[in-house]
């Protein structure tokens, strides 16, 4: 992101790859998502609550999908598109000492309203699950 | 025990009326997008940048836009009259006929057994950038349908679809609407 480049809506192909992304689950990630999310269910911070309620471990939290499904979508269209419309399906859990790796790929390309348009969708797979979570994304563009 | 046709006769006044506005305690300030931003390591610079940021289609510094249930999240701790004033202060946002209580769509579903709840989708539109100088967030919400009673794989439930409204303090701008659709189940015993 050093260069802050911005991508043209018109240079755009449907179906295009997006690029994947690597994020490992550390404890230190874990305690950040807490701060910086402002989320104490102990689902995501207490080893023993989360195994005595069925999970493998903590796991990260839905503002967590939130933020990095944005951040892929800026890193990739540049930082003056802006995310328009975003829903994602939780069907597995990226839990401590997993690495999230990301695939992503354009789905459409539209104009609606005057505005140039793309949606995207997203999957994070984890060593122990593929497609554990899974995201629709609309992005405008600003160019 | 009740039958389904009075939990839904019990449901259908409160169907689509909105909610009271609540108010975030704080206002959107830079540090807390940092802070949300260390989470996913996002290097944005209309987050971070305010030369950048102010040379750009936003002219200031925003916030991801995704950020908004992070910072309408309920705070961890407040003295009592820091709770007071924010409350007091969405009052004064809320016509008196909406203030009044009502018995909530939740507290109905307690009263008719289902008791338990977990997210089966949701989706957010983000309507406009939004960022320190906006102030405090301003929420409301309603639910507009109710399900039929479904067998599901934990037990009986039905699906309540809500929407949620996000306005700026500052100028009153609709920045958000989200879609929930909350699954509230009695669940099998035994």
């Amino acid at each position: 992101m050093s260069t802050h480049e911005q991508k043209s809506w018109h240079d755009i192909d449907e179906l295009e790859d997006i690029g994947s992304l690597t994020f490992p689950i550390t404890m230190r990630a874990l305690m950040i998502d807490v701060a910086g999310t402002r989320d104490l269910y102990p689902i995501h911070h207490d080893r023993d609550f989360a195994k005595r309620n069925g999970a493998r471990d903590i796991f990260v939290n839905t503002m967590f999908y939130e933020g990095l499904f944005g951040r892929i979508a800026t890193d990739w269209a540049g930082p003056e598109s802006f995310l328009r419309k975003l829903s994602f399906r939780m069907q597995g859990p990226n839990c401590l000492g997993d690495t999230i790796v990301s695939r992503g790929w354009v789905t459409k390309k539209y104009r609606q309203d005057d505005r140039k348009l793309v949606d995207l969708e997203i999957h994070l797979d984890n060593e122990i699950e593929k497609d554990a979570t899974v995201a629709s994304l609309t992005i405008e563009l600003a160019m | 025990m009740a039958s389904e046709n009075t939990f839904r006769e019990s449901i259908a006044p409160l169907l689509n009326r909105w909610g009271p506005y609540r108010l975030t305690r704080d206002e959107i300030t830079e540090t807390a997008i940092r802070y949300y931003c260390e989470v996913t390591e996002d290097a944005n610079p209309v987050y971070w940048d305010a030369d950048f940021a102010r040379r750009s289609r936003f002219g200031r510094i925003i916030a991801p836009p995704q950020m908004l249930f992070t910072l309408t999240r309920q705070p961890w701790w407040s003295p009592e009259y820091v709770n007071h004033k924010t409350a007091s202060d969405a009052a004064a946002l809320n016509p008196a006929d909406v203030a009044v209580s009502t018995p909530s769509v939740l507290s109905v579903c307690e009263d008719y057994g289902y008791a338990t709840s977990t997210v089966a989708g949701q989706e957010v539109e983000y309507l406009e950038p939004y960022g320190p100088g906006d102030g405090r967030i301003k929420i409301r919400g309603k639910t507009i349908d109710v399900s039929d009673e479904k067998i599901v794989r934990v037990g009986r439930g039905v699906f309540l679809t809500s929407i949620s409204e996000y306005r700026t303090e500052v100028d009153d701008r609709l920045i958000g609407r989200s879609t929930l659709v909350l699954l509230r189940y009695k669940a099998d015993e035994g």
